[in-house]
């Protein structure tokens, strides 16, 4: 039996923050950081409509929106060993040349979000060395100075930065939903099995729904106001 | 002088990338052996089959950590994980110091190693692990544990993030959510090892031997 979602019964738009993970053209547009590595953007491009559908509402709803951004810091001095050597074993370094200027580096083409979704002005970016969104970052102070208390979770990839933002966001105690079609890994089987994880025992670290029933949800709350 | 050990055989490549180990630079962390988690997941092969390896790595001057997860019963939970965890039957978090809660004893830990109590998955999140971690200068961890997909997934992404090179061993974990063990086990070597590399304990065993 899933739990429901809010888990206080009661959504409160002020308290609630829609949270997109890492929609940059490194992962999910033509020429990015995947698509030079060989691998298909098929599936990391699906959530790009289910998301703005989501981004439209939470817009009209006046909510917190957050977007983040996995890369570094041009000198890459938060880049840690292993990651620049597991990437550089992977085809294209982070940091090194790609198709649309440095893999993964701040600043560069690839690194911006695409612009099918990106942040209007108000929207808060948290640029991210790592996978979770809680590591070396002002995440989980933006969080508390707007006083938020559950997190819509949408973004890429399912397997990788959403799933370890929304662990550590279920640990320190955030109310998470994960907007099943809002997310996708490269490989299926890896977004499959993690979604399968995730609904387990009837949400371990939060809730799962489709981008347009949270969405109702949030119609909802905001025609009453 | 501490012996240098090279490369353990593992998936997607041989560990550690440096191309070489010691026991000075490397852990072992055996995650949240409680009794409650390894009747729950009938763990008990898992454990007899560690134990062993614990011995030869202690026997060879080896650190090892332990996790234990629980909450502090005069604090409690965060509302919402409290929640959560009082709705599900199985993989509870425990209050400290309740039945089942404590290690297992064939992997119970002596002194000098320390015991991580963590609440949540992430054993890094609220504790000391990473700054033991960074005053040991550990550069290497191997990992083992309950739940796969549980804290020990957590806490390899969090060990990850923070730059350490981490090793699961396959044999050394399980789970009883149907699937999620090999669903862990892809995503932690997807790529070029997205969030480490794995192996098995005979292989570690005989790198130490």
């Amino acid at each position: 039996m899933p739990l429901p979602w809010p888990l206080s019964g009661s959504l409160d738009l002020s308290r609630t923050a829609v949270v997109v993970i890492d929609m940059q053209t490194d992962f999910c547009g033509p020429n990015g950081w995947i698509d030079r590595l060989g691998q298909s953007i098929a599936n990391t491009r699906k959530p790009i409509e289910p998301i703005a559908r989501l981004l439209k509402a939470a817009r009209a709803a006046g909510m917190t929106i957050i977007h983040t951004r996995e890369g570094h810091r041009p000198d890459l001095t938060d880049l840690n060993p292993v990651k620049r050597w597991r990437s550089r074993a992977h085809g294209v370094g982070i940091g090194d040349e790609s198709n649309l200027g440095r893999a993964l580096t701040r600043g560069e083409p690839g690194h911006d979000i695409i612009p099918e979704l990106y942040p209007e002005p108000g929207e808060i970016v948290v640029d991210k060395p790592g996978k979770s969104s809680f590591h070396a970052t002002e995440f989980d102070n933006v969080l508390r100075a707007r006083g938020i208390e559950a997190i819509i979770i949408a973004g890429v990839t399912s397997d990788c930065c959403v799933q370890s933002t929304m662990r550590d966001a279920s640990d320190l105690g955030y109310d998470c939903i994960l907007v099943t079609d809002g997310t996708q890994a490269v490989e299926n089987t890896n977004h499959e099995g993690m979604l399968a994880v995730i609904a387990a025992h009837g949400g371990r670290w939060g809730a799962s729904s489709t981008a347009d029933e949270i969405n109702a949800m949030i119609a909802k709350v905001a025609e009453a106001a | 002088m501490m012996k240098t050990f090279q490369p353990v055989a593992s998936r997607p490549y041989a560990w550690p990338y440096t191309g070489a180990w010691t026991l000075a630079d490397t852990a072992l962390f055996l995650v949240d052996f409680q009794r409650e988690a390894v009747a729950e997941t009938k763990a008990e092969a898992t454990v007899a089959a560690l134990a062993p390896l614990l011995a030869a790595w202690r026997a060879a001057g080896g650190f090892v950590i332990h996790g234990r997860r629980g909450f502090d019963p005069h604090v409690g939970l965060p509302r919402v994980l409290a929640a959560r965890n009082a709705a599900r039957p199985l993989d509870r978090i425990l209050p400290r110091g309740s039945e089942g809660w404590e290690i297992v004893p064939e992997l119970a830990p002596v002194d000098g190693e320390p015991v991580i109590e963590h609440a949540g998955d992430n054993a890094f999140l609220g504790t000391d692990l990473n700054f033991l971690i960074e005053q040991r200068k550990i550069a290497n961890l191997v990992f083992a544990g309950l739940r796969t997909e549980g804290a020990v997934h957590a806490t390899m992404r969090a060990a990850n993030d923070v730059g350490l090179e981490s090793l699961l061993l396959e044999d050394g974990t399980t789970t009883d959510l149907a699937g999620a063990k090999d669903t862990i086990l892809n995503i932690t070597r997807f790529g070029s090892g997205l969030f480490g590399t794995t192996t098995t304990i005979a292989v570690l065993r005989d790198a130490i031997a």
